[in-house]
């Protein structure tokens, strides 16, 4: 389990990380998300030991191994948001560099760059230049580097950041076979619904502060409930309508759209059903009434442009 | 991958992987070729002047011990020169190719990544070196010089390259481009080299114009002889700190002792003064000057490499957990 604590980073005026907590339980695949300059790679690069805090800490299974070089570098793999590769090697020289890097040599080293460019469909590509090959090839191959030393924890940093669909569902694939061999993967992106399709749990970021965390499930309701609700009466009704609504406590804005309203609603389901009785009691002609399907995207706009207006 | 566990790095995987992939290079071939072309014209040279001397019967030791003279202080020219511009690239490059991150994110620890890529540049350096043996030994055929002389000087010139590599590898692990890494590098060495081979002319002529202050009726060197006087020999030592002077000592006291003006008691003898009269050739310190020199020079290249690695680490000023606590 990753406890991060109160983190926090400065460059110079510039606050990346103001008191950040997060939690991330074993097994997970927890999906990151936020803008440029949010503070996700700061915290990527802390966790994996290429920055220091100013302050907070991390804990991985309970213990602080950022004071640890070699036990952290043996817990965690770390794919970050460029490729770093030799070019003049070949992809096989390139892992077993960096499997001799923790201490993995000869026949073991061999079977293992063997295994590794099988579980990311380079096994064809073995003794080609990682020059020669494509920016998909090269982020599979950065990937199966990070799994070298077999890492419980993998952070990757927008690895799918310029990469064509192919590519990208083949990364989501890969991911997904790691995820359930039981790795914790965290990972930052930019794609929003392919983190909400794959992740288990997802955390939000905004101006170096975790704004909201929760299971996939949970931050999917979360999403449907910030979308709007749209309600199709008569239009002669509108006005009664308008006044009706005006009264509820949980209706934050109306806006009408010809004979449809959206509601801005703030309630619970319960308080949704009781608002739709009060209109259907007062001789509201109800044609529709339903809320607009919620998306990771839209949450994380409502999210990040509320904390702006603020 | 399931089963696999890293263990303790037996073998410094940077180090492995430039002396085994990077050495494939062509470009290390060119540069052992171009510094032997540039010494095989004096080879050649060489071997007219013997045939000619030879024709008239009139070899003698000093052809020889010339020759090697020569050979010596053009490698170590061409060495001066090319050894800021091979190590100088060391880690800028990985930090170019972005791969220097993935590197620190390893069981490797700075320490480590700094003795990998200081060594390997220093083992191609030195393989380019012992690639110009057989021009230097030319001489053997001839005789005259002993095999040790060339192990001494080959030692020397070791020292010479070690020293140098370690400013290389400093500032490319100070800078993040290679093109200002090589500047910088080139500057120092040249800022290093001339402030080394001043400074102890320059505190012998202070201490001079102090004795000629304190004592304004006596001529300026005269507290060579009065005790007295200001006492400011051991300041020459400072000299010790050159890796020019290093290599002329080490050159003038084996190959050079019978000729005039070579070797640091030969250039004192050739000031035509009496500026240094406790740096005879019975004195220890005179005679131990190339292996003071070394020790010296090896002991700064070990302080900057371990700055080096101080600079390297992501997250320096941490105190590391210590085993057992």
């Amino acid at each position: 389990m990753i406890e991060i604590r109160h983190l926090y980073k400065r460059y110079g005026r510039f606050l990346a990380l103001n008191d950040f907590s997060l939690n991330v339980g074993n097994g997970e695949l927890f999906g990151f998300v936020g803008s440029n300059g949010a503070g996700k790679t700061t915290t990527m690069r802390i966790c994996v030991g290429l920055l220091r805090a100013d302050g907070g800490e991390v804990l991985i299974d309970g213990q602080n191994m950022l004071r640890d070089h070699r036990a952290l570098a043996d817990k965690v793999g770390y794919v970050p948001d460029y490729f770093g590769v030799y070019k003049s090697l070949t992809a096989s020289e390139y892992l077993h560099f960096f499997a001799s890097a923790y201490g993995i040599y000869g026949k073991e080293a061999d079977s293992l760059t063997d295994e590794l460019l099988d579980l990311v469909n380079l096994t064809t590509k073995k003794n080609t230049d990682v020059n020669g090959l494509s920016r998909g090839m090269k982020q599979r191959l950065c990937l199966a580097r990070g799994l070298v030393h077999n890492p419980d924890i993998l952070f990757l940093d927008e690895p799918a950041s310029g990469l064509d669909p192919k590519a990208r569902y083949e990364l989501k694939e890969i991911l997904k076979n790691l995820s359930a061999m039981g790795k914790t993967i965290i990972i930052s992106s930019h794609i929003l619904p392919e983190l909400a399709e794959m992740c288990t749990s997802v955390g939000i970021i905004d101006k170096g502060h975790l704004v909201l965390q929760g299971s996939i499930e949970e931050i999917h309701r979360a999403a449907a409930m910030s979308s709007p609700l749209n309600l199709t009466v008569s239009e002669e009704q509108i006005d009664d309508v308008f006044n009706i609504l005006k009264e509820n406590p949980f209706v934050q804005k109306v806006t009408a759209q010809g004979s449809i309203l959206k509601i801005v609603f703030t309630g619970t389901k319960e308080d949704e059903s009781a608002m739709l009785n009060n209109l259907i009691t007062s001789n509201i002609r109800v044609n529709s009434f339903y809320r607009e399907e919620g998306s990771l995207e839209s949450l994380f706009m409502q999210i990040v442009t509320g904390r702006n207006n603020k | 991958m399931s089963n696999t566990k890293t263990k303790k790095n037996k073998k410094n995987a940077v180090l492995f992987k430039e002396m085994t992939m990077d050495m494939k290079r062509a470009k290390i071939m060119v540069i052992m070729l171009i510094i032997n072309l540039v010494l095989a014209p004096i080879a050649v040279g060489f071997f007219i002047g013997i045939g000619t001397a030879g024709m008239q019967g009139a070899l003698s030791y000093r052809v020889l011990a010339w020759y090697l003279i020569a050979m010596v202080y053009v490698e170590a020219t061409i060495l001066l020169f090319i050894t800021p511009a091979i190590t100088a690239g060391s880690v800028s490059l990985e930090k170019e190719r972005q791969t220097l991150d993935v590197l620190l994110t390893t069981r490797m620890t700075p320490w480590e990544i700094i003795k990998g890529k200081y060594f390997s540049n220093l083992l191609f350096l030195s393989l380019m070196v012992l690639s110009t043996f057989p021009l230097l030994a030319i001489v053997f055929i001839y005789g005259g010089i002993s095999f040790f002389h060339l192990i001494y000087i080959g030692l020397t010139l070791f020292v010479f390259i070690a020293f140098i590599s370690c400013f290389g590898v400093f500032f490319s692990t100070a800078t993040k481009n290679t093109v200002l890494s090589v500047i910088l590098t080139y500057i120092f060495m040249l800022f290093y080299i001339v402030v080394t081979m001043a400074v102890p002319f320059i505190l012998m002529l202070i201490v001079a114009l102090l004795n000629e202050y304190i004592y304004y009726d006596k001529e300026i060197f005269a507290f060579i002889t009065d005790r007295h006087f200001l006492y400011g020999d051991p300041l020459f030592l400072s000299g010790t700190l050159s890796p020019v002077y290093m290599i002329f000592d080490a050159v003038g006291n084996s190959i050079g002792y019978e000729i005039d003006g070579t070797g640091i008691q030969g250039m004192i003898s050739f000031c035509d003064t009496d500026m240094l009269p406790h740096f005879t050739e019975r004195n220890l310190l005179m005679k131990a000057w190339t292996p003071i020199s070394m020790i010296e020079m090896l002991l700064i290249t070990f302080g900057v490499l371990r700055l080096s690695a101080v600079i390297l680490n992501p997250v320096k000023g941490k105190k590391r957990k210590k085993k057992g606590k």
